[in-house]
């Protein structure tokens, strides 16, 4: 075999090499730049060690057949919300859905008034929640939000949840184009005015609607695990 | 004792093909995780999800195990096919795999500071291809100097 056909090979192996670091370098310069990257790079093996192993579809995190369903609504940039991610999520997953006692949904609807970007972030979470996603994103969001009163929750932002998720994109980009999450964050925005119209309510976030064989309670605002679990034992004949 | 190049080359195929299904179920698992949002299952160190899930992890958002998957099962045919080209299309592949290994290493342990043990795995199966298919065409340059049989 001829000398020189090897030591083009090399050569061509070594420009191509070089190439594909350049562009890994020029693309990786490119997601430095977003603080929230790092951020929701830094926090995904915590959500990951939150939400693995359980069962996802669409916005319902955790078994079908869970006596007691948590209807949480929430806004993306609601700092309360934010909270409850970090302090009552955590424990309630881990007592109430991973042991199949319970199943939890997102509601996303927008209470922080305009222009807040938390209907876009809305319509965004409800797009990936075909993808089985949504709550990996959601909790990422909500885990490293940014201050109610700044713009922080960019287009660029979404994107960075999205794909520190797992989310694939270009499915992703089509089912956030689409009318359908529009219709969806309408139609829970209706459910939201719907759940909180009894007396001593409104409409604010974090709200969460526990029902279950004995009916339903509703529990708002900034609330402890035990608040929950008294509920749930309130709509479940006194046990959970 | 005689030396059978032929039987040489093709144990040196074999060898090559073992080293490209090994690199090929490391990183078809790491893609497999991936697209699963899980984290690999890491019993030495605990870097794998880390390395996963930094910002070296793609390449224009191709992943990097994707990447090393297409390589592998480059590797495999090339390994399965008894032609010159496809050892010289393997000492590219191998080539390239050892620059980019040696880089993503350099990654893991100076930028990222954790260490994914599938990494490591690919970077040394990457390294034997590279020699199995030096020595392949080390035994194909030597039929060739041989030259064709001359009648006596």
């Amino acid at each position: 075999m001829s000398k020189k056909v090897i030591i083009a090979v090399v050569i061509a192996a070594i420009v191509v090499a070089a190439a594909v670091i350049g562009v890994q370098q020029a693309t990786k310069a490119s997601s430095k730049d977003s603080v929230y990257a790092k951020k929701f790079t830094a926090d995904y093996p915590n959500v990951a060690q939150m939400l693995n192993g359980i069962p996802q579809r669409g916005q319902v995190l955790g078994s079908a057949t869970a006596p007691i369903s948590i209807a949480e609504y929430m806004d993306y940039k609601c700092p309360v919300c934010g909270a409850a991610s970090q302090n009552l999520v955590p424990p309630l997953i881990r007592d109430y859905v991973r042991t199949g006692k319970a199943s939890m949904e997102l509601r996303p609807v927008q209470v922080i008034p305009p222009p807040a970007q938390s209907d876009n972030a809305g319509t965004a979470g409800l797009a990936t929640a075909p993808q089985n996603r949504m709550w990996y994103f959601t909790e990422l969001i909500l885990r490293n939000q940014g201050s109610e009163l700044v713009p922080w929750l960019t287009q660029g932002v979404l994107n960075d949840a999205a794909t520190t998720s797992g989310v694939n994109i270009a499915a992703w980009n089509q089912a956030n184009a689409g009318q359908g999450v529009v219709t969806q964050f309408l139609n829970l925005a209706n459910s939201f005015a719907a759940d909180t119209s009894g007396a001593g309510y409104r409409e604010a976030t974090p709200t969460f609607v526990i029902r279950g064989p004995k009916g339903s309670v509703v529990v708002q605002g900034d609330v402890s695990e035990a608040t929950i679990t008294q509920a749930m034992q309130q709509v479940n004949g006194g046990k959970v | 004792m005689g030396f059978d190049r032929s039987a040489s080359d093709f144990w040196i195929r074999i060898a090559a093909a073992v080293l490209a299904v090994i690199g090929i179920g490391v990183t078809a698992y790491l893609v497999w995780e991936r697209y699963h949002g899980n984290a690999p299952v890491c019993a030495v160190g605990g870097g794998c999800l880390t390395v996963q899930r930094s910002e070296f992890s793609t390449v224009a958002g191709v992943p990097v195990a994707f990447l090393g998957l297409f390589a592998y099962v480059g590797l495999l045919i090339c390994a399965l096919v008894p032609r010159q080209w496809a050892a010289l299309a393997a000492l590219f592949i191998t080539i390239l795999g050892v620059m980019l290994s040696a880089y993503l290493t350099y990654l893991e342990l100076f930028q990222i500071n954790a260490i994914c043990e599938y990494c490591v795995t690919s970077a040394i199966v990457v390294t034997l291809s590279l020699i199995a298919s030096v020595v392949r065409l080390s035994l194909l340059g030597r039929d060739a100097d041989a030259g064709p049989p001359v009648a006596v």
